[in-house]
Parts: structure tokens; sequence; C-alpha cells
């Protein structure tokens, strides 16, 4: 008998061991579930997996002006983020008027500035201002970039400027090309829209030309590409020409078959007329 | 019903030990416990071609009315049935299905198999084939030797073989061990090779090759049930290519099934089997070995194929006999390519790009024995494939020609054959057979991506677009069957509408440095096949017999081009005196010239041929021991057949001896 009751407490000792693992349990679920929940709500970084380039004030404004960018600058055409934020209470200013004014002072003392793209809204895109600058040359013993960062402050009605320090790098692969034809000087950049892969990438050229001391978008050129291997002395089928598509772009795909090193040639052309080649080395790994 | 079977099984083994007694030149005997007419005579060829115990797998097959080779080296011929070969055919090993693991073609699975696995080949044509899986060309299935459940507790053989054209060796041992109810069979064998001289003298280089099969089994038979598991693997390595511009460095397989049998398991059903099996091939090829190379290049492949499959038979419902089988398989592959270039980065593509295919299947078959003299057999197979490109770098390459679907792509192949046996006099049974057939695409065809072919100097791109090639076939048999005489006449025509072909594309450059071009597979009109076998085993004397297999392919796409790789009218005779102990042969190996050719395939003439060889063995009773000594192309004449690559000349004179022990 007794040992029966034994066995009878074993018994329930093992039952309420079981409920309690099984409450754990329970317990643990909902808690992963509570906390998937929250994860949803909040919203991700939107400078997440960018660079940031330069910071300051844009004083009149009672702004702060970040610049951000998918790598260091370079000598060529570079995505940039404007984040802008309310100098006094640290809110994000999500709408305003953002003007770019690049500027490379030569050691000579002349001074210039290069092709720029200024936001299009008014309104941040996801608290973004998107631009773009296709800088001319690297900074370096050459002379120096600044990017001055107009800011029309939408919430306050206020105009200020940064002034802000900027370092240009030198591309392994030149990425822009700056050529004269006839009377007109052309400032074309090209770049890959996502990671270069083996297979099908989309191509964006970037064209425009000098008049005076502006840069306007070309928008009357046409360009023929054309991939090779040096190596194997081939090239690849079906890739697209780059068609103009708004404000100077012009959009293709280049196609790479293998990995290895890659030289894509990129004709420019103007009434049907070559008016320059050009050609860059990629490696694709 | 066990014992019955057990009796059966003891029966087959004394059969065996018999049949193999009386013929020194015959290796184990290939007769099922059921054994049909036309089985029994291809058994009895593929017997008597089994005479040279060097012989691999492919000198056998070589030897079978229908069947021919592709001769890309010394090693690893691709095997042709009428015509048709790679996707178009099935090649099953035991009812499973396996793939190799190379891009080039250089490793069908024959030779994954060396004649000491083997049991039996099972040969089917055309649609008839269907059994084993959707066919358009037909069906090879090599089964392969069981453990035997025997009295005698352990018996088998070891050997050791030598051969002048190639310096090569080859050593091999098989046995069977048995108790009452459960038996255990391994084989082991080896072969070396190295560059053979050719007729005339000159030694083809780059057609050298050294592999290692083992192979083990167990049975298990309780009551009605039988248990069996077999696992084989096979290493071959340094194999030359000499009509290739690259070498295997490695060739692995590696085979594991289980399978389970119950006689009968209900009062309709009897002879259930179900088989569970996995195989896997890596396969690598190099040009290390090769001087002049542009860049040098390395190229693996892996194929595993895992799969099941159950088929019985239902007991007889009046003049009708059903049986069925139903099979699944997954199939996966991968083949890469990396090419070191002398400076710069390393290149690296997926020749296959990383792809599945599965295949559920069913296949329906009622024997209806209309009379004594007339027997039509109706059978039906559906099988539906789902196929894969895996995302990744494959998949990404090939969206550079094609708009790939997100996801898997289904589709379904439909078999019907009608076969009548008829029985027109005690000497002569007449077969007929008609049907239809479809095959899918194979992976290669649909996926592969800058696919050298040295033959016509292209690089090959698939099609993830392409139709399932169809065939309307039909052929006639006629058996004679005597006291002293077999033979066989057949005659095949097939129609095959979308018959998928490589064509050029001009607009698209080559990857290989010096490729002339690239073809894209493409579903073509039609193609048309036509030909015939006659097969004759004569018996003279009580000591003499002589056989003699000859066949013949014709075949043209549909606007009258002939199509590549079509053997010319072949023939081998054979003569042979058993004089006691002493068997003698004397045989003939001849090939007419084929001016019917495919150039923009690369294909020239091919002048005709004959080729003598003599082999002779000797049983020791006494020691139970057997020696077999042969020469091959006497007159060392400097050859090749039209369906060797890039017409590399074939061994000269070569002198063989085996030694043989049975135990």
């Amino acid at each position: 008998m007794k040992t029966a009751n034994v066995f009878m407490a074993e018994l329930c000792l093992n039952y309420n061991h079981m409920k309690n693992s099984i409450k754990n349990i329970v317990i643990t679920a909902l808690a992963m579930i509570a906390l998937a929940c929250s994860d949803t709500e909040v919203t991700p970084d939107p400078t997440q997996g960018l660079v940031k380039i330069s910071d300051g004030y844009a004083l009149g404004a009672e702004a702060k002006v970040e610049v951000w960018a998918k790598e260091e600058l370079f000598a060529g055409y570079n995505e940039l983020y404007i984040v802008l934020y309310d100098s006094a209470n640290g809110d994000q200013i999500t709408e305003s008027h953002v003007h770019l004014y690049p500027e490379m002072t030569m050691m000579s003392g002349m001074s210039h500035s290069c092709p720029v793209e200024d936001p299009i809204n008014e309104e941040a895109n996801n608290s973004l201002f998107p631009a773009g600058v296709m800088f001319s040359m690297p900074s370096g013993d050459m002379g120096y970039w600044k990017l001055n960062v107009r800011v029309h402050n939408h919430h306050n009605g206020k105009t200020g400027s940064a002034d802000l320090d900027v370092s240009v790098a030198n591309p392994v692969t030149p990425r822009m090309r700056s050529f004269v034809s006839g009377e007109e000087k052309f400032y074309v950049g090209y770049r890959f829209t996502g990671e270069v892969k083996v297979g099908v990438n989309p191509f964006d050229v970037i064209a425009f030309r000098k008049q005076g001391d502006y840069y306007t978008p070309a928008e009357d050129l046409a360009f023929r590409i054309a991939p090779e291997m040096p190596s194997m002395d081939h090239g690849s089928p079906n890739n697209v020409d780059p068609v103009h598509t708004d404000r100077g772009h012009y959009l293709g795909k280049v196609n790479f078959t293998m990995t290895g090193l890659w030289r894509v040639h990129l004709d420019v052309l103007q009434d049907n007329e070559l008016i320059q080649e050009m050609s860059f080395d990629t490696t694709i790994e | 019903m066990a014992k019955i079977l057990t009796v059966l099984l003891i029966l087959q083994s004394i059969l065996t030990f018999a049949q193999d007694k009386t013929d020194s030149i015959s290796t184990v005997m290939l007769s099922e416990v059921t054994v049909q007419s036309t089985r029994a005579e291809e058994d009895t060829l593929q017997n008597f071609f089994r005479a040279n115990r060097s012989a691999t797998l492919e000198d056998i097959l070589n030897r079978v009315p229908g069947v021919c080779l592709i001769r890309r080296s010394a090693y690893g011929q691709e095997p042709v049935l009428r015509g048709m070969s790679g996707g178009q055919i099935n090649v099953t090993i035991d009812g499973m299905k396996m793939f190799g693991a190379c891009t080039d073609k250089m490793d069908p699975v024959t030779i994954y198999i060396e004649p000491q696995n083997l049991k039996t080949m099972d040969v089917k044509f055309g649609s008839n084939g269907a059994i084993m899986g959707s066919t358009v060309g037909g069906t090879l299935d090599m089964k392969l030797a069981p453990p035997v459940l025997s009295p005698v507790l352990l018996y088998g053989k070891a050997g050791v073989g030598f051969q002048s054209a190639a310096s090569g060796m080859n050593a091999y041992s098989a046995f069977n061990l048995s108790g009452n109810r459960h038996a255990y069979n391994a084989s082991v064998s080896y072969r070396k090779a190295n560059d053979y001289r050719a007729g005339g003298g000159t030694i083809v280089e780059h057609s050298q090759y050294e592999k290692l099969n083992f192979a083990v089994g167990g049975k298990w038979a309780a009551g009605q049930d039988t248990l069996q598991a077999n696992m084989l693997w096979d290493n071959g390595w340094n194999i030359g290519f000499p009509a290739l511009p690259m070498d295997v460095g490695l060739a692995k397989a590696r085979m594991y099934a289980v399978s389970f049998q119950r006689y009968r398991c209900h009062q309709r059903l009897e002879n259930l089997q179900a088989k569970i099996y996995y195989n896997s091939v890596h396969h690598t090829m190099d040009d290390s070995q090769r001087e002049d190379v542009i860049m040098h290049m390395d190229m693996p492949g892996e194929s595993t194929t895992s799969g099941l499959y159950v088929e019985g038979k239902f007991q007889a419902a009046g003049k009708h006999t059903l049986s069925f089988r139903s099979d699944f398989y997954l199939n996966k592959v991968l083949a890469e390519m990396v090419m070191y270039p002398d400076d710069g980065p390393s290149m690296y593509m997926q020749t296959w790009p990383s792809s599945d295919r599965s295949v559920s299947g069913i296949y329906i078959q009622d024997n209806y024995r209309i009379s004594y003299v007339t027997r039509l057999t109706l059978s039906a197979r559906l099988d539906l494939a789902r196929t894969t490109i895996n995302p990744g770098l494959g998949r990404d390459q090939l969206e550079v020609f094609y708009d790939l679907p997100v996801g898997a792509s289904y589709e379904d192949a439909k078999s019907v054959n009608i076969n009548v046996r008829q029985l027109l006099s005690e000497q002569f049974i007449l077969d007929i057979h008609a049907g239809y057939g479809e095959r899918f695409p194979t992976l290669s065809e649909t996926y592969g991506y800058y696919l050298f072919n040295r033959y016509d100097g292209y690089d090959y791109i698939g099609n993830p677009n392409l139709n399932l090639e169809k065939s309307w076939s039909g052929d006639v048999t006629l058996n004679f069957y005597s006291d002293r005489i077999q033979a066989g006449l057949s005659g095949f025509y097939q129609y095959m509408p979308d018959y998928i072909f490589a064509q050029s594309a001009e607009d698209i450059s080559p990857m290989t440095p010096g490729a002339r071009g690239v073809k894209v597979y493409h579903n073509i009109s039609s193609a048309t096949l036509a030909g015939g076998e006659l097969s004759v085993l004569a018996r003279l004397t009580r000591t003499l017999q002589v056989i003699s297999v000859s066949k013949y392919t014709w075949g043209a796409d549909h606007s009258g081009w002939p199509l590549p790789l079509i053997a010319p009218l072949s023939n081998t005779t054979t003569l042979q005196l058993t004089q006691k102990q002493l068997t003698m042969q004397l045989e003939c190996e001849s090939g007419t010239a084929q001016r019917r050719v495919n150039e923009s395939f690369g294909e020239d003439e091919t002048p005709a041929y004959a080729v003598f060889n003599a082999r002779l063995g000797y049983n020791f009773q006494s020691t139970r021991m057997t020696l077999n000594a042969g020469f091959e192309n006497i007159f060392d004449k400097a050859y090749y057949t039209h369906m060797d690559w890039g017409n590399v000349l074939r061994p000269g004179r070569n002198f063989l001896l085996t030694l043989e022990l049975k135990f």
C-alpha cells in the first residue's frame, strides 16, 4: 500500500512538473509572439545601410544637415541622401526645399562646380531627401571640395545654408568621364543600380552638358554598350543599350555570363554619330 | 509459397553452376527464374559475348542487337538504342534512375557497372521502354547480381587479366555466402590501362584510365517476404579522353538501395516489390594533363538521385493479367566551371545551373491472352515532372537569355503501347509493336550553359521553353526457333515530332576559346528513324556454333538531312568451337562506310572496316581454373567507326590473357 502511495505521489509530482513545463512553454511562446509584434512596430532607421558623409548646421534655417551616401564619395555619380533635423528640438524636418552647391577650389585659386540633381520633392521620402552629385574630379593635391546645402525649412519658413567639407576619392576604375565634342563639354557617369552580379545587371548612365557655368541634363544622346572578357576574348549576349528615361538618366542592361574580370565598352552617340568611346573594368565575384 | 520460391532460387543457382561448367567461355549465366523466349535469346547472346573475361560492360553492350556505343575514349562509352541516346532513353540500374554528372556525357551511368555486378541486361526499344519512365528511345535496364540463397555456404571466383595494347591489367573477385534464410554477395573489380596503341602503331595519347568497383549485397528471406539491400561504389580516376579537350580526374559513383518483396500480399496481388534508393555521381574534368592549353580549367559536376518505386502484379482475371508500377524520383544537378587566366582573377560559371527535377509516374500494363497463339499487351504510362532552377548564380546567368518563371514548372508526359505476339507456327513467332511516347527535355537541354561540344566545335546553350519530344513508333520482329537455329529479324520505323536538336545561333558569341559558335536547343518539326536487326544463332555441328548480329539505323530530320551519330550497317559474326574443356572463337566485327553524315555536327564520312579477333578458353577441371586468351584486331588494322568521336583510332593488335579461379 505504501508503495502504491509513493507511486501516486511520484505520479503527482511528475504531473505537476509536466504542468509547469507546459506553462513555461506557453509563456515563452507568448513572449516571443509579443516580441515579434513589437519588432514589426519599430520603424527601421532610414539611414540604415548608408554611410554618413558629413554634417553641419544651416544656421538661418534652424536646421541640422546630415549628408549620407551609399558609399564614401568618389569622382563620378553619387547618390546622396540629405537628412534634416530641427536644431532646437532634434525633430526630423520632413518638408523643405533642399539645394546642393558643390564647389571645387583648385590650388590655382580657381573654382568650379559639377553636375547636380537636387531633390525633386519638398517632402522627404522616408525622412530622406534623395539627391545626386557627379563629382568631376577627386579631391587631393589638385584642390578640395565643399558641399553647400541650402535649406528652405518649410516647418518655420526660414532659409539658411550649411557649408560642408567633403572628401571625394579617386576610384580604382573610373566611374565617370568628361569630354568635349564640338563646342560642348559633356559629363557622363555610369553605375549599376543593384549589386553587380553574374546575370542581368540594370545599368544607369547619367549625362550632363556644361552650358556656361551651368550643368544641364543631356537628354539627346544615345549609348551603345558591349561587355567583353579580355582574357577570354568573348562578350555577352542580349545586352540592352541604355535609353533615356528622365533628366539625363539612360537605363540599360549589362549581362555578365560568368565571374571574372569584365571590360564594359560604352559608346556615346549624338545624332547617330559616335562622339566618344569609353570603357571601364569591373570584377564580378 | 515460400518453399516454392526457395526451391526456384536453389534451382536457379544449380542451373547457374551447371551451365557455368559446361561452357568455359562464359561467366555467370544470366537466366532468370521466369524466362521468356526473347529474354532467353538475349541472354544467350549476352553470355556468348561475355566470352572475353576482361570484357567491360561496353564490350558486351556493343554486341546486343539494336545497341551501339558512342565512343569518346577507351572508357566511358555512351549507349545508343536504335539511333537514340542520352535523354531519349532510360538507362536504369535495377529499375533505379541514375544520371551522370558530366556535362559532356563522359559518364553515362553504364560505366559505373562492371560485368561482375551484372546479372542481366534488359533492352526495350522505342516507347516500349516506358515501364522505366517516359521515353521515346527505349530502356536499358541493368539488373545487378543479387545475393543467392544457395545450399552451398560459399562459392565465388577470382581472376586476373592482362592486355597488351594498353599495357593494361584487370583483377576481380566475386563471392556469394549463403545461409538458410539469408545470403550475402560481394564483388571487387580493378582495372588499369595506359595509353593504348592503335592499329598501325600510333599511341593514342590521353586514353589511359584506372578504376575500382566494389559492390555488396544482402538478402534476408522470411516466409513470403524478402528484404534485400545493395550498395555499389565505383571510383574511376585519371581517365583520358582523346576525343575531348579535357580528361577526367575523378568519376565517383555511389549507389544504395533497399527493397522489399512479398510474393503474395493479397488474394489478388502478387510479386509486390517496393524499393527505395539513393545514388550520387561526382565527376571532375580538368585539362591539367594537356599541353598547349589556352587557359586551364576545371569542370566538376554533381548529380544525385533519390527515388522509390512500387510494382506488382494482379492475379490473372480471366484472360487478363494486370501489372503496375508506380515510381518517383528526384534528381539534383550542379556542374561548375572554373577557368584560370594567366593574369586576372579566376572565372566561374555554372554549366548546369543548380536545378532539380522530380518525376512521379504510374505505369499500367494489361496482358491479354486472347488465345493460345495470340497475346495482346496494352500498356500506358503517365509522368508528371516538376522542374526547378534554384535561385543563385546559375539562375542569374541564364536570365541573360531567358525570362525564367518564378518557381517550378510542370509538364506531363504520356505513353501508350500495344504489343501483339502471335505464334505463327511451332517455329515462328511474330511480335508487332505500335506505340506513342513522350520524353522530357533533359536538364542539360533545358538549362545547359555554354557546354562545349568538341565534335562540332560549338558551345551549347539550353532552352527552358522546349516542348516534349514525341515519338510514334512501330516495329515488327519475326523470331524463328528450331533445334539448330534461332533467328530474329526486326524492322522499325519511328516518326518523332518536336525532335530536340541544337541549332546555330548566329547572334551569340561563343565562350570557349576557339569555339566556332553557339548552338541552342530547339524543337525541330520532326525527325525520322528507321532500321532493323538480324540475329542468327546456328548450331552447325555438336561442337560448332555461329552467331551473327547485324544492325542498321537510318535517321533524317524533317528536311531530309541525316541525323548525326547514326551507325551504318554493322555486323559481328562469331564462330565458336567447343571441344570438351576447350573453347575457341573466331570473330569478325565489320561495318560499312557511313556516307550519310551531318556536316554541321562536324561529321565526315567514315570508311568501312573489318576487324578479326580470335579467342581461346580452357577449363582446367582438376583445379577449377579457366584460362582465357584473346587476340584482337589480328591484322592490326588502323580503323575507327562512325560512332567514334574525333575519328580517334581504335586499339590495334591486342593480346589478352585472363586466368580465373573458381572456389
